[in-house]
């Protein structure tokens, strides 16, 4: 695919979701074109339909109706199998809460995506202690995520939603349940990695200062883009 | 397979105090079955390795009976070695019918004579022995015999006690008529044959008395075989009928107790379906422990499809659960059956109506076939419990269990 080609794109993205008998739209048809390399903040107030957006952009959640592509090949004419190992191969995700699986190590953790792969045994463990090395987790290889700090757990998180190389990376409120300096460490890790790995980024937010670092902020309002 | 494994064994190490004890219990249940059908298998095996080794014992593992007047021992044994490896050792015998005589009493028996040289190659009668020896030796101008426990019941005999028995010999002139003759024994032991119908009619003595009485000098009606594996022999009787031709009448220990050994096969059939039940209800407990499991990583399902996990590594994942359960619980449960089952036969704990049941206390066998059985059969079900809940586990979308976090 060419540069002009965009890596993700969603065309009129719907979704309803039933509370009873009572229909709610959430998303009233989005528009969305990311280029290779490009980084996004998505802004908006408490239900305005962020996350929800990025889990379908993310191919976590089926929109009611609309299309997505990924280098212009539909993601949602896959089948939840397929869609999970395009996920392994070529997303990563980083959630406010770091999700770690509480009963394995940090590089146990870490390796997860690649053993899912069915990487060998011994890769895994290496290109996990490489990547935890780099985020200055050295120490902490063998801890368990309750041994580990909020912003320790957070780069944990980081560093196994890179650790299969993925091309977007999606990051639901990062640092939204971090202290401020640890928040911030989170931020600058977000850019360095994003430069050195020639990620795409998108995140959601409502953080301003955090936004403010993005060349492009789009903001959602009741499901629509303002 | 190894990263499915792995997570499940952290996923049951990591159990609350309250699942471990769902889990504990469950499984104890799987065991108890397990155990009871190990148990059961065994007894019922027992009752087909007593009756086999009863008739084996008196008639080797397979009775050949010669339609003509006169066999050669050696040339059949070249024969049966060319038909089959199987094939170890044989004796011949000659037997009649006749009658025993005791202070007015009278009582139908079958008169063994067997070749005492070769007999024991084949046959077990001197481990059957109850009182008395086993010596047919002649003494005082006396053959000395060895008779079933009931005749002895019966006619109150004991151990050097002389009675007569009557042989029907077929007249010379008249075909039709039978002239008896009378001949006198020594009784020199009462043996327990460990068949009803043998302990009341089988008396045994030497190859050249019944011969003598029947007037067939050296020769033989029949012989009786060993082979190597008492369970292959069954499965030989046909090849071995139509090597040696229409000569011969070959029977098998089992052909000699059909009926028996049908009915018990299928006994054992029911019983193990019937006791499986036990094991199927246990089985219920464990699919709803791994349910219980599945509900509380909805969390960890989530994330770990978040990461790439599909529908069918999940499935795998919490059908592994089943089947690790499954294979501890039957292991410990064959354990625990074998245990009680070794217990049972060394103590005898267990007594039963000898007259009714023809065993004095509950016989037990432990075949590896039958624990395999139960094994694999108790794996299956604890597979197929665990179906359901790793499905719910599967159909799982990603972002519903990141919800509950």
């Amino acid at each position: 695919m060419n540069n002009l080609t965009p890596i993700l794109e969603a065309k009129k993205i719907h979704k309803v979701f039933w509370q009873g008998n009572r229909e709610l739209e959430v998303l009233k048809g989005l528009d969305l074109r990311i280029f290779r390399g490009e980084a996004i903040c998505i802004m908006g107030a408490s239900g305005a339909g962020k996350s929800t957006f990025l889990q379908i952009l993310g191919t976590l959640d089926r929109p009611t109706k609309g299309e997505l592509y990924y280098d212009g090949i539909s993601l949602l004419k896959k089948s939840d199998d397929e869609l999970s190992t395009f996920r392994n191969k070529s997303m990563g995700f980083v959630f406010q809460f770091h999700h770690l699986l509480n009963e394995f190590t940090a590089l146990e953790n870490v390796m997860m995506p690649l053993q899912i792969a069915g990487l060998a045994q011994r890769d895994c463990e290496k290109t996990a202690t490489k990547l935890l090395t780099f985020l200055d987790l050295r120490q902490r290889l063998g801890h368990y995520p309750k041994e580990l700090s909020g912003g320790e757990s957070q780069r944990v998180a980081i560093a196994r939603a890179l650790v299969s190389s993925p091309s977007i990376l999606f990051a639901d409120e990062p640092t939204g349940n971090l202290d401020s300096i640890n928040g911030q460490k989170i931020q600058d890790l977000f850019f360095e990695l994003k430069e050195k790995l020639n990620l795409t980024l998108i995140v959601v937010s409502h953080d301003t200062n955090f936004a403010r670092r993005f060349p492009k902020i789009l903001q959602l309002r009741d499901g629509m883009w303002v | 397979m190894k990263l499915k494994l792995q997570i499940i064994l952290r996923y049951l190490k990591s159990q609350s105090h309250t699942l471990k004890v769902t889990t504990l219990l469950s499984s104890l249940g799987v065991i108890l079955g397990v155990s009871c059908l190990v148990l059961t298998m065994a007894v019922v095996s027992g009752v087909q390795t007593l009756i086999q080794k009863s008739v084996t014992d008196l008639t080797g593992d397979m009775i050949l009976v010669y339609r003509g007047n006169h066999f050669d021992t050696d040339i059949l044994k070249q024969e049966l070695k060319k038909v089959t490896p199987e094939f170890l050792a044989l004796t011949p015998f000659v037997s009649s019918q006749g009658i025993v005589v005791k202070k007015n009493q009278i009582l139908g028996i079958v008169l063994h004579g067997i070749q005492e040289s070769s007999a024991g190659n084949v046959l077990h009668i001197r481990s059957r022995i109850i009182h008395g020896d086993f010596n047919l030796e002649k003494k005082d101008s006396l053959d000395n015999v060895i008779i079933g426990k009931e005749i002895a019941k019966k006619l109150k005999i004991h151990i050097g006690d002389t009675f007569q028995v009557v042989i029907p010999r077929p007249s010379q002139e008249k075909i039709q008529s039978f002239s008896p003759i009378v001949q006198k024994f020594r009784l020199a032991g009462i043996a327990d044959f460990g068949k009803f119908d043998y302990n009341e009619k089988v008396i045994v003595t030497t190859d050249q008395v019944v011969q003598n009485l029947l007037g067939l000098e050296g020769q033989y009606v029949g012989a009786y075989l060993k082979f190597r594996n008492t369970e292959k022999v069954p499965e030989l009787t046909n090849k071995i009928s139509e090597a040696l031709g229409a000569d011969y009448k070959v029977r098998s220990w089992k052909d000699l107790n059909h009926n028996f050994f049908s009915a018990v096969e299928l006994e054992k059939v029911v019983i193990f379906i019937v006791v499986l039940f036990i094991v199927i209800v246990a089985s219920f407990n464990v699919s709803s422990t791994i349910f219980v499991g599945v509900l509380r990583k909805f969390a960890d399902i989530s994330i770990l499809k978040t990461l790439g996990a599909t529908r069918k590594f999940i499935i795998k994942l919490f059908v592994l659960q089943g089947v690790f359960m499954g294979v501890v619980s039957s292991f410990l449960g064959i354990l625990l059956g074998v245990l009680l089952a070794l217990i049972i036969r060394h103590t005898k704990l267990i007594n039963v109506p000898g007259d009714i049941y023809k065993f004095d206390y509950l016989p037990i066998d432990i075949r590896f076939t039958d624990l395999g059985v139960i094994f694999l059969v108790t794996v299956l079900i604890c597979f197929l419990s665990s179906i359901l809940p790793a499905r719910r586990g599967a159909n799982l979308k990603p972002i519903e269990g990141l919800k509950y976090e």
